[in-house]
């Protein structure tokens, strides 16, 4: 199937095998490898990414359901070579370790923010719970958001 | 092998015409992806149901409430429409999953999948929804939910066929649901309940009480029921309530191990969906 969709701010069109996961399309066809696979089963959260704006485990979801849709990926938040403000603010409070799971946390905690800009810590407890983190014990990633949140991270 | 990605109910219906049985329909796939990795399926043909306007929609006649098969749980959780006419719908949808789940996850796929752990199911039922299914030469008939979903992965269904939409009369009820799993979030049901009822005169009255997870198929608890016909919210006698409860789990389950867990277990549930609806009841005075 010629699949036709934005990825990233970038209009595509790729030939695919339409039942393949959104995951495997990414890694294997687009080579977004920041994308992970974790679990497979649409628990851990890692390979979470944004369709159409909204966090969903690319696992769970076969690459031909996502035509004439847009993708954002970890890769596609830095703009003109300046990382996202929640790319800053994990780096900034020491919310990555070692770093697997964070591309799907991110990105978790980026559609919160684009439906809820200042979230609560319960709200931001609430859109990572798809996500596991078997490092920081989470503490350092509510921060993080939270900064952002409140604007002290930009 | 072929991925059809119908864009409106003809195409759909054409679509359904060349359905064989190696060919899925599939909604959020949250479900589904998982199923065929697990049986080692690669070959097969898929009828994607998410480009499809008409599944996608939330909306009201004067007399009942119209939800999309292809509405997700987030969606459920955040309608103006389900929180003031389904309250329990918006409560059980959620408490599926994780955000990204509940992102993708349908209504239709729920109830489809007929799952005994489905959270969405116990609430249609006591509601006694109706849903609205195409079969391959465009014709829609209605059918009860409570005559389609037989539990365990099984609805009478035909191959050809797919839900539309679901159909809840606007009832002046109180509604809440309440779940148990292995964990306090993303977590499968090991039990959870319904319950819809009139209030008069601070009493409940005709109160429809379905208990999920204690069987193959969400059921009517009919002796919690009996227990509950006539109580005040405000002052239930918790020691009857919890004989009625444990009467049913034994009705239900006689001879699973699980049933003395359960038995606490849907009392706890029970005994939280009453709080709920003394809550809304209060803030329905105010």
């Amino acid at each position: 199937m010629l699949l036709r969709c934005m990825i990233n701010g970038e209009q595509i069109e790729k030939e695919t095998e339409p039942t393949k996961r959104l995951l495997d399309f990414l890694r294997e066809d687009c080579g977004l490898t920041g994308v992970k696979e974790g679990c497979s089963e649409g628990e851990c959260g890692a390979c979470t990414v944004l369709l159409d704006r909204k966090a969903v485990t690319s696992c769970t979801v076969f690459a031909g359901q996502v035509m004439d849709r847009e993708i954002t990926t970890i890769e596609g938040l830095e703009q003109n070579g300046e990382l996202d403000a929640l790319q800053k603010a994990f780096i900034r409070m020491g919310a990555v370790q070692c770093g697997f799971c964070t591309p799907g946390m991110i990105l978790s905690c980026k559609a919160l923010l684009y439906e809820n800009p200042h979230p609560t810590v319960e709200e931001i407890k609430r859109a990572i719970e798809g996500n596991l983190c078997r490092c920081t014990g989470y503490e350092k990633i509510v921060k993080a958001v939270n900064a952002v949140g409140e604007g002290e991270i930009k | 092998m072929s991925f059809r990605i119908p864009q409106n109910l003809d195409e759909l219906a054409a679509a359904l015409r060349e359905k064989d049985e190696n060919t899925y329909l599939c909604a959020g796939g949250t479900d589904l992806v998982i199923h065929l990795r697990k049986e080692k399926k690669f070959h097969y043909s898929l009828i994607d149901l998410t480009h499809l306007p008409e599944l996608s929609q939330i909306t009201e006649t004067e007399d009942s409430v119209i939800i999309g098969a292809g509405v997700t749980m987030t969606e459920l959780e955040q309608s103006p429409l389900v929180r003031t006419w389904i309250p329990a719908l918006s409560k059980a949808a959620s408490m599926v999953g994780s955000t990204q789940i509940r992102n993708r996850a349908t209504l239709g796929g729920n109830v489809a999948n007929a799952s005994q752990s489905s959270d969405t199911t116990p609430v249609l039922l006591a509601y006694g929804a109706e849903a609205e299914i195409l079969d391959g030469t465009g014709a829609v008939t209605k059918r009860l939910v409570d005559d389609f979903v037989e539990g365990l992965e099984k609805t009478t269904l035909g191959e050809r066929e797919v839900i539309l939409k679901f159909i809840v009369k606007k009832q002046h009820v109180l509604s809440a649901f309440a779940k148990v799993g292995a964990r306090k979030a993303v977590t499968i049901s090991k039990i959870n309940g319904c319950i819809c009822t009139e209030i008069k005169e601070g009493c409940m009255m005709h109160p429809v009480v379905y208990l999920g997870a204690v069987g193959a198929k969400a059921g009517r608890a009919r002796l919690i029921e009996a227990c509950l016909e006539g109580q005040t919210l405000s002052g239930c006698d918790e020691e009857k309530i919890r004989d009625a409860v444990y009467a049913q789990i034994e009705e239900n389950i006689p001879n699973r191990p699980s049933k003395h867990y359960k038995k606490s277990a849907a009392f706890g549930v029970i005994d939280q969906i009453l709080d709920d609806l003394r809550r809304a009841e209060e803030e329905a005075g105010r």
